[in-house]
């Protein structure tokens, strides 16, 4: 997977810079205009790793912050990579940008210059992608694929079905065989698909996992037991679940067994088994049978855990009714666990070890069904175990939705580190709270709602507070109304709608006078909220769209270092007004914009604010700030237009295409793409 | 909730004038400051006169209209009855660029607070890539509306016959001489339930909440019923906020000319019941058209073409330019009757895209029809873009078109095309997304084409036209330019007490 590195370089400018600065942005914004040209900049375009780069500058203002000259780049792979080829073969264009700015390394050698770079990338407190997963050479590889395959279609036309004419294409588009380079879209996680009824499914799907994975660890204690008695071992006593710790304390053979079985069982679990099969190593035929049956076994994988801990358990709890119920049921359960573990070997391990290890399994179970003395039974326990059970898959939940709730507000609250740190910590305190009373489950259960109850109060005795507060704010703070400088947005304007993506730098101002509340309360809720933001673009909005919005390809947040500004940039689709227009139906916007000055006057944080939207469009014109350089290493393309490519190549690389995905074929045309050198021309007359 | 000012507002806005075919756009510049104001002033209280008698005096008001050679049109509907059913005299829309109004003598402190688009112009070089006037589209080639050719106010005459438009007659009846204004420029058209390439038009628009406009009914397929703040100033809009609307900090001259901005006590509404006009007079080429139709059905028709009889040819020839809009001639959408036309739903306008055509099978996406409102086309159950959602979302961003064919009488000289105009209160959401990110979206849908082929675009580009079947798309080759711009601009048209308020400045 392609790892994407948003990198915001900040030199700040000295206060004495004075008429330097216009002399600065002249020089920038010639710079700019050989963003395509310049020998140096090319080098770090031919590196083929650089999606969108920017330059500008940030002006300084009196009693609020000193100026900056920014760089952002939306880099592939580490960032010191990009650092070292900065600071080797672009020394002149780091020159220009940052000379004038204050610690700039001027007589440094290489090493000075990447520490620079190193020490002054303020990265982004909120960073959102629009085509994750991709880097540039594979968007750019799509791209011609696609540009290919719609001059194919063109040769091959359309005179038959459309099935036909997709494995047409198939075969005369060699170079779209294998499979695409990276997982496709679909495997990534997220949070929202189908919304949160979907995750209330997903954690009841869960909750089931649990108590299946729990009764089949119990049914491999006891199978283990079973075995140990069969290798000699005494009787345990059978009165309690103590003494049977007691015994397997005492027999460590019995202890190893028991702890093997299911630690073989855990790892079965989580291995990734179902992994595609290589190429190499089968034939076609082969493949698609193992395919065939690993998906299979994938939807049959719960099921046949259930089936384990059935055959674990059952015989026990049934066994107490009557012995030969319990002969019954294990009889049932070795037919069950023969052809799982036949299953799971074929799939995991190939015919060879699978027709090795079925035959085996059946006797070894035959075996122990005929040999073994009377499964013991723990009738005084039963019930204990039941409850002990409910309070694993129930409890264990419980603590892991609230150990999710805890990390996502120690995140918002306190940062990211502060989340990972504690969350670990918070883990153990549950794990040590279950294990000092995992004999009586009541207790446990009891002592969970407690602190769920506690938990609830406070965030709600807290969140009630903050509001009332940000309220308070709010209503003190007037509206400001909807004006343009024309002036301003000619030079704004002037960069915008050449091609089809467009660049944007706002910075907008915190609210309140520094050092006073006022202005605390607004920085630590912008913080929380980008962090909010952060975690919402990580495990929500991580496929591509934001709330039903797909056209920013990069875009971050970031509070400059004078804590009093805020700078948003973005590399986005289509027109100024028609991605403003876009924002106003995100919620999250107006609580990030909304702790800023002359933002519409939002309504409790989330509210309002943003839903004005001329006054919105106005504001967002007001803190737009001129893009001195740009550079897009695939300007003709929309985020849609990506996707739409990788999507192509994920049908065309499908071995077995019966059918193309929904009616696919239709939207292959890909188009005719603006040329490098139009894209040039369009840029240049900047 | 009807809207509460009905006399104050320009009646073209709400209807067209159907009693009144022929039309005279008369294109001016301001010379004499002064006497303009006067002339438009003098307008102005007649027309509030017969405001005034329509609710007072019917007898009066028919006295009024009889004797008054051209009046404002207002949407009054006491006198608006009376007057479509005797048609007499001329019936008039004035509008106003902002360099009109700086020419009028507007303060510069209203000026400032019009909307950024209307303030800058529709030829302002980034507006100019953003509505595609680049190339042979650019403003310097335009008849009118560019810096060379500027233009100040546009005086719509609507009139029942043509003899009252013969310009001498005209300029009498309107009393132009000596009213400080130069007209540079008049473009003559008609009323046509078709357009020039003869696809009924005018059927699509907008219903305003409150305006009781029954020809539109509400639609059950789609959700076509908009607040009036979309069109007209001083209302609330689609996100139920009011407008941004000029306004005067300076209390006006003459009691109660201009209403108070709701909820400030020192500022003036001089937006109220005004609208935005976007302004294109576009030529088309008929013959083109014709020509392309017929060379692609032969293509489509392959090798039957050259022994199909004459009439495949033309059901073929038909379906090409049906495709092309989206509509057939008829004006039975596509989306109902995809392979062959079907008179029963002629005018029909019940019909959306999500629910059976998401792929453009039935009417292609890149249709003129379905490019200009896509309905509930991007709808995407996946990203939690249900119909409703994506209806919502194609709401904020619907014009309403007023639009006639020139010239007046057909083939009176040489060229044709249509003079569109099109309402909204927020040009740059509503006009200009259509322009910009509708109809030349080849980035969305994946869409290959780059251009509606109903706009005009570059000239010399390779224009195509993908049709989206069932299970195969085909593509149309070498679109030519049909439809080229001959001149345009950005108006406001004020509600009246604005124009008697701009009328009365000193
Ligand atoms: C010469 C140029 C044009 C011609 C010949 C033309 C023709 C047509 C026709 C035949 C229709 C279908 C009838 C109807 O639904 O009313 C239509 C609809 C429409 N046109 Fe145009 N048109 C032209 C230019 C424009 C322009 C410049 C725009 C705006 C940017 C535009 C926007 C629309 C809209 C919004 C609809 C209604 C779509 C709907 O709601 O389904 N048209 N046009």
């Amino acid at each position: 997977m392609t790892r994407h590195e948003a990198i915001t370089i900040l030199g700040e400018l000295p206060a004495d810079i004075g008429d330097g600065l216009e002399a600065l942005r002249e020089d920038l914004r010639a710079l700019g205009s050989q963003m395509r040209q310049d020998p140096e900049l090319r080098t770090l375009h031919d590196t083929e790793r650089v999606h969108f780069m920017s330059f500008f500058i940030v002006d300084p203002e009196p009693d609020v912050g000193p100026g900056y000259v920014a760089l952002e780049v939306n880099w592939d792979g580490a960032a010191g990579d990009l650092y070292e080829h900065l600071a080797r073969k672009a020394q002149g264009v780091l020159g220009r940008l940052f000379s004038r700015c204050r610690n700039y390394p001027r007589e440094g050698g290489v090493r000075d210059l990447e520490r620079f770079l190193r020490a002054h990338n303020r990265g982004a407190d909120a960073y959102y992608l629009g085509t994750p997963d991709r880097s540039v050479q594979q968007i750019k590889t799509e791209r011609e694929l696609r540009k290919k395959a719609a001059a194919k279609l063109e040769e091959i036309g359309w005179r038959n079905t459309a099935g036909h004419t997709f494995r047409e294409l198939q075969r005369r588009l060699p170079e779209s065989a294998g499979p695409p380079p990276t997982r496709s879209l679909r495997v990534r996680w997220s949070l929202r698909r189908g919304g949160f009824a979907k995750m209330a499914g997903a954690s009841a799907r869960a909750g089931l996992w649990v108590l299946v994975f729990v009764l089949g660890i119990t049914g491999l204690i006891d199978l283990a037991v079973r075995v140990s008695l069969e290798l000699g071992a005494p009787r345990p006593d059978e009165s309690s679940v103590a003494s049977l710790i007691a015994w397997l304390r005492a027999h460590p053979l019995g202890a190893l067994i028991v702890a093997l079985a299911p630690s073989a069982y855990a790892l079965l679990f989580v291995f990734p088994w179902w992994r595609e099969t290589p190429r190499q190593l089968a034939g076609k035929g082969t493949r698609i049978l193992l395919g065939v049956l690993r998906r299979k076994l994938q939807s049959w994988a719960w099921r046949t855990t259930l089936i384990v801990g059935l055959v674990g358990v059952c015989p026990r709890l049934f066994g107490i009714l009557h012995p030969l119920i319990a002969d019954a049921l294990t009889l049932l359960g070795g037919v069950l666990v023969v052809v799982a573990v036949g299953g799971l070997t074929l799939a995991t391990f190939g015919r060879v070890l699978a027709s090795l290890l079925t035959p085996l399994a059946a006797a070894g179970w035959a075996y122990l069904l005929v040999h073994a003395p009377q499964a013991p039974v723990f009738a005084s326990e039963v019930e204990t175990i039941a409850m002990a059970v409910l309070s694993v898959g129930v409890g264990g939940l419980f603590a892991l939705a609230t150990l999710a709730v805890a990390f996502a507000v120690i995140h918002v609250a306190w940062g990211a580190t502060a989340g990972w740190l504690a969350t670990p910590v918070l883990a153990m305190l549950w794990v040590l709270l279950f294990l000092s009373n995992w004999e009586s489950p009541l207790r446990l259960l009891l002592y969970w709602s407690v602190v769920l109850l506690a938990f609830l109060l406070l965030a709600a005795v807290e969140a009630a507070l903050f509001m009332l507060a940000i309220r308070r704010a709010e209503e003190r703070e007037g509206n400001q109304e909807a004006s343009w400088d024309l002036e301003h947005l000619d030079e704004v304007q002037r960069h915008e709608d050449h091609v089809y993506q467009n660049h944007l730098v706002n910075v907008s101002t915190i609210k309140g006078k520094p050092g006073t509340a006022a202005h605390r309360l607004r920085v630590a809720t912008l913080r929380g909220v980008l962090r909010a933001v952060a975690l919402a673009a990580w495990v929500m909005f991580n496929r591509g769209d934001l709330g039903g919005i797909k056209s920013i390809h990069f875009a971050r947040f970031l509070i400059l270092p004078d804590q009093r500004r805020l700078l948003f940039l973005s590399n986005y689709d289509d027109a100024f007004g028609s991605y403003l227009g876009d924002f106003t139906n995100v919620v999250g916007v107006t609580a990030v914009w909304g702790n800023t000055v002359s933002f519409p006057r939002p309504l409790f944080l989330l509210w309002g604010g943003i839903r004005d939207e001329q006054r919105f469009k106005a504001f967002g014109r007001r803190i737009q700030r001129e893009t001195l350089g740009w550079y897009s290493a695939y300007h003709d393309l929309s985020v849609q237009d990506v996707d739409g490519a990788t999507a192509l190549r994920v049908s065309l690389s499908r071995e077995v295409s019966t059918a193309p995905v929904g009616s696919q074929p239709t939207r292959i045309w890909g188009g005719d793409p603006m040329s490098e050198a139009e894209c040039d021309e369009a840029l240049r007359s900047v | 909730m009807p809207l509460p000012e009905p006399h104050d507002i320009q009646r073209l806005i709400l209807r067209g004038y159907r009693e009144r075919p022929v039309t005279s756009y008369l294109l001016m510049r301001v010379t004499d400051a002064a006497a303009a104001r006067t002339w438009i002033g003098r307008l102005a209280e007649a027309t509030a006169e017969a405001n005034r008698l329509a609710d007072e005096d019917a007898r009066q008001l028919d006295a009024h209209l009889a004797r008054a050679p051209a009046l404002i049109g207002t949407a009054h509907p006491a006198w608006r009855r009376e007057d479509n059913d005797r048609v007499r005299g001329l019936r008039l829309m004035l509008a106003f660029t902002h360099r009109g109004l700086e020419r009028l003598g507007l303060p510069a402190q209203v000026l400032e607070t019009f909307i950024p688009e209307f303030r800058q112009g529709m030829t302002a070089p980034h507006r100019s890539r953003v509505l595609g006037d680049v190339g042979s589209e650019a403003p310097e080639n335009w008849r009118w509306g560019s810096d060379d050719s500027p233009v100040d106010m546009l005086c719509a005459v609507f009139a029942g016959s043509h003899g009252e438009l013969e310009s001498t007659r005209l300029d009498a009846t309107l009393g132009l001489r000596g009213a400080g204004l130069e007209v540079f420029e008049r473009i003559g058209a008609r009323l046509s339930f078709t357009e020039p390439f003869g696809f009924a038009d005018g059927l699509s628009q907008p219903r305003i909440e409150g305006a009781g406009t029954a020809r539109v009914a509400p639609m059950t397929r789609w959700d076509n019923s908009l607040p009036a703040g979309e069109f007209l100033l001083g209302h609330r809009n689609a996100y139920e906020q009011l407008p941004v609307s000029p306004y005067a900090l300076q209390e006006p001259p003459g009691p109660g000319v201009l209403p108070r901005v709701p909820g400030q006590r020192d500022r003036w509404d001089f937006g109220r019941n005004g609208s935005f006009i976007a302004m294109r007079q576009l030529s088309q080429d008929v013959e083109g058209f014709r020509r392309f139709t017929e060379g692609q059905a032969r293509r489509d028709l392959g090798d039957r073409a050259g022994g199909a009889s004459e009439q495949t040819l033309r059901d073929a020839e038909e379906r090409v330019g049906a495709r092309m809009v989206g509509r057939w001639r008829s004006g039975t959408p596509l989306e109902l009757a995809p392979e062959w036309d079907d008179p029963t739903h002629r005018t029909e306008n019940d019909f959306a895209y999500a629910k059976e055509d998401r792929e453009g099978a039935r009417c292609p996406i890149g249709a003129h029809v379905r490019r200009s409102n896509p309905r509930d086309s991007r709808t995407d159950e996946a990203i939690g873009v249900t119909p409703e959602v994506a209806m919502e979302r194609v709401n904020h961003h619907r014009i309403l078109r007023r639009s006639r064919v020139y010239p007046a009488k057909p083939g009176e000289d040489g060229e044709t095309g249509i003079v569109f105009l099109a309402y909204n209160t927020n040009l740059e959401r509503q006009f200009e997304f259509v322009q910009q990110s509708w109809s030349p979206n080849a980035h969305v849908d994946a869409l290959p084409d780059a251009r509606d082929p109903m706009l005009p675009g570059a000239e010399g580009a390779d224009n195509t036209m993908t049709v989206q079947r069932q299970t195969l798309a085909t593509r149309m080759r070498g679109l030519s330019e049909f439809v080229k711009m001959r001149g345009g601009a950005y108006f406001f048209m004020p509600g009246l007490r604005a124009l008697a308020h701009l009328a009365g400045i000193s």
